[in-house]
């Protein structure tokens, strides 16, 4: 993705006042990032076309609701259609990746970020993650990166699930102590 | 944990996505009347979506972006707002010329278009009259083809209206014909005036101007009354 935050912010507010072709070019420098998060999470392509028709529409609908000053658009982005494909995974259908035994990578995790890309806001919560055990660092980014729920977690992880939810509720309000609510 | 605890967590794990359905829905429900709640969704939205960073790119198909193109509400509408102004200065500078021509056209050309049109009324009166025809029935056709004090307007008239850019290529002719009408008007006038003094004061005139000399010299018989009978000698009465 070559656009910068700049452009891509810019981008959004001309689609705010209805600029169709804004929005297109906001698509083509965005949807890559946010169907590789949408398809991490649902696995299953056309569920993952769904989520993004879904994502854009909205974002074409809300871009007047993005405050630069809050966080960069693409998070923004990322965050509406991450919330929808959660809603789309969390709906009952047959071949449901509940019993698939796909685990998401170690390489995946903190390091596998590119240094040019490294936020403030990111350095600041992957150090607040940094100081959780090992074991908790693991269960918060496998939450993040694939949706699952705790029952999930709890098989992928081979551990109780209230043992793993209160661990996972416990590394939660620690991170947002060190990120200063 | 307290309430407040529960609360907190339960808007972190809404955003982290490990919620079960049936726990989700109720974060849900509780957006819509706890705006507190809806704040510490945000947050979390905020924080952790920086988390995206680390995710892989992955093209989507193409068949999303046209599933998602023709469903844009606003579009069509948006679409039409540019062509219903473009007409606008088109028809603002085109008032004076035929319509329907430049309604088509781009914004961009009446600025220099509209300067063809008006060329032809205001040059044509110009060529016929020059030819001695009678010109069409225009503003300009006012002016009768016999030359007598009127004529020398037209030119003028036409030269004031007219665009510069009209006119130049066609100046050299009308300057030949503003001078042939002065001078068959400067004719008229003389000839005018020279009747008029044969009626009135034929006796001011000098000797060449007065109409027994120009009769004479243009060969005219002068129709004398008889000449003054020489008086009869006095013999000669007695011869009848």
């Amino acid at each position: 993705m070559s656009s910068t935050p700049v452009e891509i912010t810019w981008l959004l507010a001309a689609v705010s006042k209805g600029d169709a072709s804004a929005f297109e070019r906001l698509y083509a420098a965005t949807g890559a990032k946010v169907y590789g998060v949408v398809l991490r999470i649902l696995r299953r392509p056309e569920l993952a076309a769904d989520v993004m028709e879904d994502a854009y529409l909205q974002i074409w609908s809300r871009a007047g609701e993005y405050d630069p000053t809050q966080q960069t658009p693409i998070a923004w982005m990322v965050a509406i259609a991450r919330s929808k494909a959660i809603d789309l995974a969390r709906q009952p259908r047959e071949g449901s990746n509940s019993g698939e035994s796909e685990v998401i990578d170690e390489d995946e995790g903190p390091g596998a970020v590119p240094r040019h890309a490294m936020t403030n806001e990111l350095r600041k919560l992957l150090t607040c993650i940094g100081r959780l055990e090992p074991d908790r660092q693991r269960m918060l980014l496998l939450a993040y990166y694939g949706a699952f729920t705790c029952q999930q977690l709890a098989v992928k992880l081979d551990m109780p699930v209230n043992l793993l939810r209160a661990s996972l509720r416990r590394s939660l309000f620690e991170v947002e102590q060190c990120l200063g609510a | 944990m307290n309430d407040t605890g529960d609360m907190d967590a339960l808007a972190a794990e809404y955003v982290l996505g490990t919620l079960e359905s049936g726990e989700r829905a109720q974060a849900l429900a509780l957006t819509t009347i706890d705006p507190g709640f809806v704040e510490k969704i945000r947050w979390w939205e905020r924080r952790l979506s920086e988390l995206h960073l680390m995710v892989e790119p992955i093209e989507p198909d193409a068949k999303i972006w046209e599933r998602i193109k023709p469903k844009l509400p606003v579009a069509e509408p948006n679409v039409q707002v540019q062509p219903a102004e473009t007409p606008k200065p088109a028809e603002a500078s085109d008032d004076a010329t035929p319509s329907g021509v430049f309604d088509e056209l781009p914004a961009s050309a009446p600025a220099s278009m509209p300067a063809a049109p008006q060329l032809t009324p205001a040059v044509t009166p110009l060529a016929p009259a020059a030819d001695g025809t009678p010109p069409p029935p225009s503003d300009e056709a006012l002016a009768p083809p016999p030359p007598v004090l009127p004529p020398p307007l037209i030119p003028e008239r036409a030269t004031a209206a007219a665009p510069k850019v009209a006119v130049t290529p066609k100046r050299g002719h009308s300057g030949i014909w503003i001078v042939l009408t002065l001078l068959l008007a400067l004719l008229v006038l003389a000839l005018g005036g020279l009747v008029a003094a044969w009626r009135y004061a034929p006796e001011r005139l000098p000797a060449q101007l007065r109409p027994v000399e120009v009769m004479r010299q243009l060969g005219i018989a002068i129709p004398v009354g008889p000449p003054p009978r020489p008086p009869a000698p006095p013999e000669s009465q007695y011869d009848e």
